[in-house]
């Protein structure tokens, strides 16, 4: 039977970890899967190392709490995160609800059913989309990965999208040879992927912006987008 | 070779030839060169307006997918209870 990890970084999610934390274990009971979570937590001053300590009362070994000193990044969180993983499936999420665990699900089946390398949810195909985002969002969005696509050259509807599932070999593989950073560090895992060979399949998801905590992103994101596609431009 | 020397590369040789092409042409040829970069452009924001703007115009808003996350948030907070958890 297949063991699933899910890979949940946070920073600042005191309030989002514990609903996350049941919304999956929810869905892995219902649908009779075997999942675990392993918590990268960055010293977060609201206490959210705090909370994860007090769900593992609740969860026991099926949760993993690894307490690093400061903020080191998505990159490091996840290789990190994969050598505490049982799983030979690897989630990758984010922790503030933006991505419904209920999905999870249909990665499982679209991977069941093509055996691909990689699930990615898209924003972007039929029956996806997104809620409580403006026009202007979804237009920088829209937009910032029609603009990596074309310069690219990498067909994949939702290239900055993070809600990913991972056969465990190919995430450990394409991560240690990734080099960006923000959103470019999401497009040179697919990128890196596509050239080893692996393949990517998509699955719809709905992204729902954060009802609890303060956003990370800033109007300097943009500009670290446009740093990240420069860079890789000339990588690949 | 990059992607981007490869971007590189095509445009450069691209701007030579059309380079060539402008002053050795004459009458019809010479017109419809002198507009080719101005339709090159005009192409690619056509394309980006049918597949951005076709997306925005499809991509729907789910108001009950955030209805639902708030019911899901307030089952997670009594089950929390139910367990004891302080939190």
């Amino acid at each position: 039977m297949s063991k699933y990890s899910v890979i949940l970084p946070t920073y600042n999610e005191r309030e989002n970890l514990p609903i996350i934390t049941y919304l999956i274990f929810e869905m892995a009971k219902k649908n009779n899967l075997d999942f675990e979570i392993v918590i990268i937590e960055d010293n977060s001053p609201d206490g959210t190392l705090q909370v994860a300590q007090e769900l593992k009362k609740v969860y026991g070994d099926k949760l993993i709490i690894h307490f690093r000193e400061k903020k080191l990044g998505l990159g490091s969180a996840y290789m990190d995160g994969i050598k505490l993983c049982h799983g030979n499936f690897v989630v990758i999420m984010d922790a503030d609800l933006s991505h419904h665990p209920k999905y999870l699900k249909d990665f499982i089946e679209k991977q069941k059913e093509t055996n691909c390398d990689i699930v990615t949810g898209s924003r972007y195909i039929n029956k996806g989309g997104v809620m409580n985002w403006g026009f202007d969002r979804k237009l920088t969005s829209r937009g910032a990965n029609f603009l990596a696509s074309t310069m690219l050259g990498v067909k994949c509807s939702d290239l900055t999208g993070s809600f990913r599932l991972y056969k465990r070999e190919v995430l450990e593989k394409v991560i240690k040879d990734v080099v960006s950073r923000g959103y470019a560090f999401q497009m040179e895992i697919i990128i890196r992927a596509r050239k080893y060979g692996f393949t990517v399949e998509e699955v719809p998801i709905v992204f729902v912006e954060r009802i609890f905590g303060e956003s990370k992103l800033g109007a300097s994101e943009f500009q670290i987008y446009l740093k990240g596609l420069w860079k890789l431009l000339w990588t690949f | 070779m990059s992607r981007g020397t490869n971007l590189f590369l095509v445009f450069s040789i691209s701007t030579v030839l059309w380079i060539i092409t402008l002053f050795l042409s004459t009458g019809y040829v010479n017109e419809v060169a002198k507009s080719m970069p101005t339709y090159a452009l005009i192409l690619y924001f056509s394309y980006a307006l049918y597949k951005v703007g076709g997306d925005l115009a499809r991509i729907k808003d789910y108001p009950e997918e955030a209805e639902s996350l708030q019911k899901e948030v307030q089952e997670a907070k009594r089950f929390y209870q139910q367990q004891g958890l302080k939190l």
